[in-house]
């Protein structure tokens, strides 16, 4: 009747992904913000938040690789 | 009878874009990162190019679900007007309900006056649509109030100055979550014609799906999404909870990967179901206080009652049709009158207090 291991999959899945994404993009909007005085962040902190942003984006590919591959 | 349905089965695609709208676009339009007519246009071409994207006929609607051998013609025209009425019925009251509960609603209603409860497949009903109707949004508002709790507590004290790089992130992930739309909803009407052309003989059973089937359920779709219902998108844009754009990143990046997390395990989810419910899990996870729950009851209703209520009104158009005759009198006289009842429906709808575009 109900595909418990498909459930359990997608319920673990989800977390991981959602999680995974909003940590990496929230922490690279943050890394990259002005600070109160509307300065800009210095390089290693625009770097580091490049790395988040990238490896964000990657999650978001993989979404879509899933998406034209799933039958 | 055939040109019929086909053109039933494309009307109903239309409602489904128009009432789904707000799935992916909601969120976009309540913090501002679209204006909304732009929202609604992307989404409509997501809706269209992800139409394209799946290779799979999705007609299990009729396989899993009730007795294939049970389905004519005159049952797919009854499901289809059930579905297409609900839709319009629950845009009315601006309740974003699930498109794709509303056609299995009525395919269910309109076979269980035709061929009794034999023809229903009862583990296919549980399992595939009554079990997922329950998960989808509980888990959806879980995942969505557990990444905006996240999400805050990154940005904590830079609060305002991170508003610009959450709403360029929300247009990713709302355009993921249109492009997803247009994958599963339009495969759906797609199935139905196919599905239909099989049943008349002018398609081989296996053939594969016309490419001017696949043509006109995305143009259909996208059409539908253009147009945009604006009454569901207020709902769920400002009646739900008041929406940041913190919020609305992590309820569509919620959204997103709830539906890809689904389609990768192929577990069928509602996209309205899990959008709906991201969006109160945004509110729950700033706080708990800001999710009006009166609105958020109604939609649980209106969930509740939608596999029912288009089965009930696909019942009562499959009666009706036949008899009136099943050949083509009905069909065409029940059209007829479907006609007049949407057209109603929509005047009485506008004079009563419309919702455009600039009112979201």
């Amino acid at each position: 009747m109900i595909d418990w291991a498909a459930l359990g999959q997608v319920v673990v899945y989800s977390f991981a992904a959602a999680v995974a994404v909003t940590v990496l993009f929230s922490a690279g909007v943050v890394l990259s913000a002005t600070d109160e005085r509307g300065r800009r962040a210095p390089a290693p902190r625009i770097a580091i938040a490049g790395v988040a942003f990238v490896c964000s984006l990657a999650l978001v590919v993989l979404g879509l690789y899933v998406m034209f591959t799933t039958k | 009878m055939l040109a019929l349905v086909v053109v039933v089965a494309l009307a109903f695609d239309f409602t489904n874009g128009f009432h789904d709208t707000a799935n992916a676009m909601a969120t976009s339009i309540a913090t501002r990162a679209l204006p909304p007519r732009a929202a609604v246009a992307l989404a409509a071409v997501l809706n269209f190019v992800g139409a394209f994207l799946s290779l799979k006929v999705a007609a299990t609607i009729a396989e899993d679900i009730v007795d294939a051998g049970a389905i004519t013609p005159t049952i797919v025209f009854a499901g289809l007007l059930g579905g297409i009425f609900w839709n319009l019925i629950t845009w009315r009251l601006g309740l974003p309900s699930s498109s794709s509960h509303a056609l299995i609603g009525g395919v269910v209603g309109a076979v269980l006056v035709a061929a009794g409860t034999d023809a229903i497949l009862v583990d296919g009903l549980v399992g595939e649509v009554l079990a997922p109707a329950v998960v989808a949004p509980l888990l959806a508002l879980t995942v969505g109030a557990v990444v905006t709790f996240l999400a805050y507590r990154i940005i904590a004290r830079r609060r305002e100055r991170t508003a610009r790089g959450f709403r360029l992130g929300q247009l990713a992930s709302a355009s993921l979550v249109a492009l997803s739309h247009g994958t599963n909803d339009a495969q759906k009407t797609m199935g139905v014609i196919t599905l239909a052309l099989v049943a008349n003989g002018t398609l081989d059973k296996g053939a594969g799906t016309p490419t001017w089937v696949i043509v006109s359920a995305a143009t259909a779709i996208a059409i539908g999404t253009f147009v945009g219902g604006w009454r569901i998108i207020n709902t769920l844009a400002n009646r739900v909870t008041e929406i940041g754009a913190p919020q609305g990143f992590a309820a569509e990046t919620s959204s997103a990967t709830v539906i890809l997390a689904a389609s990768q395990a192929g577990f069928p989810l509602s996209t309205t179901h899990v959008t709906s419910g991201s969006v109160m899990g945004a509110g729950v996870g700033r706080r708990a206080a800001e999710v009006h729950w009166g609105v958020a009851g109604q939609m649980a209703m209106a969930w509740l009652v939608t596999i029912p209520a288009a089965g009930a009104l696909a019942a009562g158009f499959y009666l009706l049709t036949d008899a009136l005759g099943p050949e083509i009198a009905g069909p065409v006289a029940v059209s007829g009158l479907a006609v007049l009842a949407a057209a109603w429906l929509y005047v009485h709808t506008q004079r009563s207090g419309a919702i455009r575009a600039g009112d979201v």
